[in-house]
């Protein structure tokens, strides 16, 4: 990898780390510092990365700093500032990203980071479990579960509303 | 096929979107066809999360490399080879060769004395033992020195060896002859070669006729080298104003005795002293020359 394709990766991905990071640790400077992390192992093992796997090589560094920080710090919590963020999903309700977010969080961080590698980039059972470490049946299994706990989640609201 | 046994899996792999898109449509029609399951299908659809375009991070310019040349990371440090130690003379170490060389020089020369010494003690005994009638001087005293009426007289076994002059001694030397078949020496009888006495011998009262003196063969052994045996000599010239007598005695003439030396002479000198102090044995009689003991039959 050369410092003009390790610039584009900065391009492409570093804005995906970030969320996928902000959105597991609902913290920006946690967030920021692991990013900033990933990409520099990245560039440390420039001589081994190559550019169809350097995205792949971005969440899983990242991924494995962020369960890192977790395990020492568990101070996972819901951030009442984030839950008053502006910041929206587009094509949903402000209400409804909000119900997302508080279902989001009552998830572990695997099936936080499951449900954010899928939805956020798209990536296949086989690629998440490369990057979480699974195969891809346990990211099936796991991914389901999850989801059905944010269904149920929502349901009960959509019942209460 | 979708069915009511297995929709809830195709519900969910319809929101993981892995679902081709012909199966994306067996689900929506199966949803169609079943108003009941719609509400399901849809808190699935809301469950996924939608990638907000908003969060960007914020620090990507310091990630980017911006010179092409750079090929380490930017917190390898350095050195800074302007700084330099100030007391750099203080952690010299001198080492002198006095120190190194003296101690060496020393054991060396014990380590060859003592080797000297060893060689000289194993090999030169049996030299001396080869020469010993080459020795010139011999005192002896007993153990059963004893004192009668307030003096002094030899018991049974007490011999007083002294020497001759060195000239006549050598020269009765030569005129001796080892016997090789009896391996025995022979020695001239003469007053003033050998005296050995068995009972009190010298009295300054006491007449020389009487005096019970005998005269040993004085036989040569390899174990010993010289053992009186049997009495071959009886001398009636005691100089009992002395209590000594002048005895010689010889087993053979040896070529060392050719090879004499004044370092020779202080060695044998040393060695007689250490000799006196050597423990004689309870049961066997025996005179002590040095390193070499003359076994007296009882």
């Amino acid at each position: 990898m050369t410092d003009k394709d390790y610039n584009i990766c900065v391009d492409r991905y570093a804005d995906p780390v970030y969320r996928f990071i902000l959105k597991n640790l609902k913290n920006e400077e946690d967030a920021h510092d692991i990013v900033q992390s990933a990409f520099e192992k990245m560039w440390l093992n420039r001589d081994k990365v190559v550019n169809e796997t350097a995205k792949s090589y971005l969440f899983t560094v990242a991924y494995n700093q962020m369960i890192d920080h977790i395990r020492k710090n568990k101070r996972i919590k819901l951030s009442d500032s984030f839950e008053d963020e502006s910041r929206v999903e587009a094509s949903k309700s402000p209400h409804l990203k909000r119900e997302l977010d508080k279902a989001l969080d009552q998830l572990t961080a695997l099936q936080k980071s499951l449900i954010l590698l899928k939805d956020y980039e798209g990536y296949s059972y086989e690629e998440i479990g490369k990057i979480t470490g699974l195969n891809g049946s346990q990211v099936k299994v796991y991914l389901h579960r999850a989801r059905l706990q944010i269904r149920n989640f929502i349901g009960k609201l959509e019942n209460i509303i | 096929m979708i069915n009511h046994n297995n929709y809830e899996i195709w519900f969910l792999l319809y929101a993981d979107n892995e679902l081709s898109a012909e199966e994306k449509e067996s689900v929506l029609l199966f949803v169609k066809e079943n108003p009941s399951l719609e509400l399901e299908f849809n808190l699935l659809g809301e469950s996924t999360l939608i990638v907000d375009e908003t969060i960007v991070f914020p620090g990507k310019s310091i990630l980017y490399i911006e010179d092409a040349e750079i090929t380490e990371p930017a917190y390898v440090f350095e050195p800074d080879y302007g700084i330099f130690f100030p007391n750099k003379s203080t952690l010299y170490k001198h080492t002198s060769a006095r120190y190194t060389i003296w101690p060496r020089a020393f054991l060396a020369a014990a380590c060859v004395l003592f080797i000297a010494g060893m060689f000289w003690i194993f090999y030169g005994e049996t030299e001396q033992q080869q020469s010993i009638a080459a020795q010139p001087k011999m005192l002896i005293k007993s153990e059963n020195d004893n004192m009668v009426a307030g003096k002094k007289f030899l018991t049974q076994n007490t011999v007083l060896v002294k020497s001759m002059p060195a000239k006549k001694q050598r020269s009765d030397l030569k005129t001796r002859a080892v016997d090789p078949k009896l391996n025995t020496i022979n020695i001239p009888v003469s007053s003033e070669m050998i005296i050995v006495s068995t009972t009190p011998i010298i009295n300054k009262e006491q007449p020389t006729n009487n005096l019970p003196t005998q005269l040993y063969n004085v036989e040569t052994s390899k174990t010993d080298p010289l053992v009186v045996s049997e009495p071959i000599f009886v001398s009636e010239s005691l100089s009992a104003s002395s209590n000594e007598m002048s005895v010689q005695y010889a087993s053979s003439i040896h070529p060392t005795e050719k090879n004499k030396t004044p370092l020779r002479g202080i060695i044998r000198k040393i060695t007689r002293l250490i000799g006196k102090d050597r423990p004689e044995s309870d049961q066997v009689k025996f005179i002590q020359v040095a390193n070499f003991q003359l076994a007296i039959a009882q």
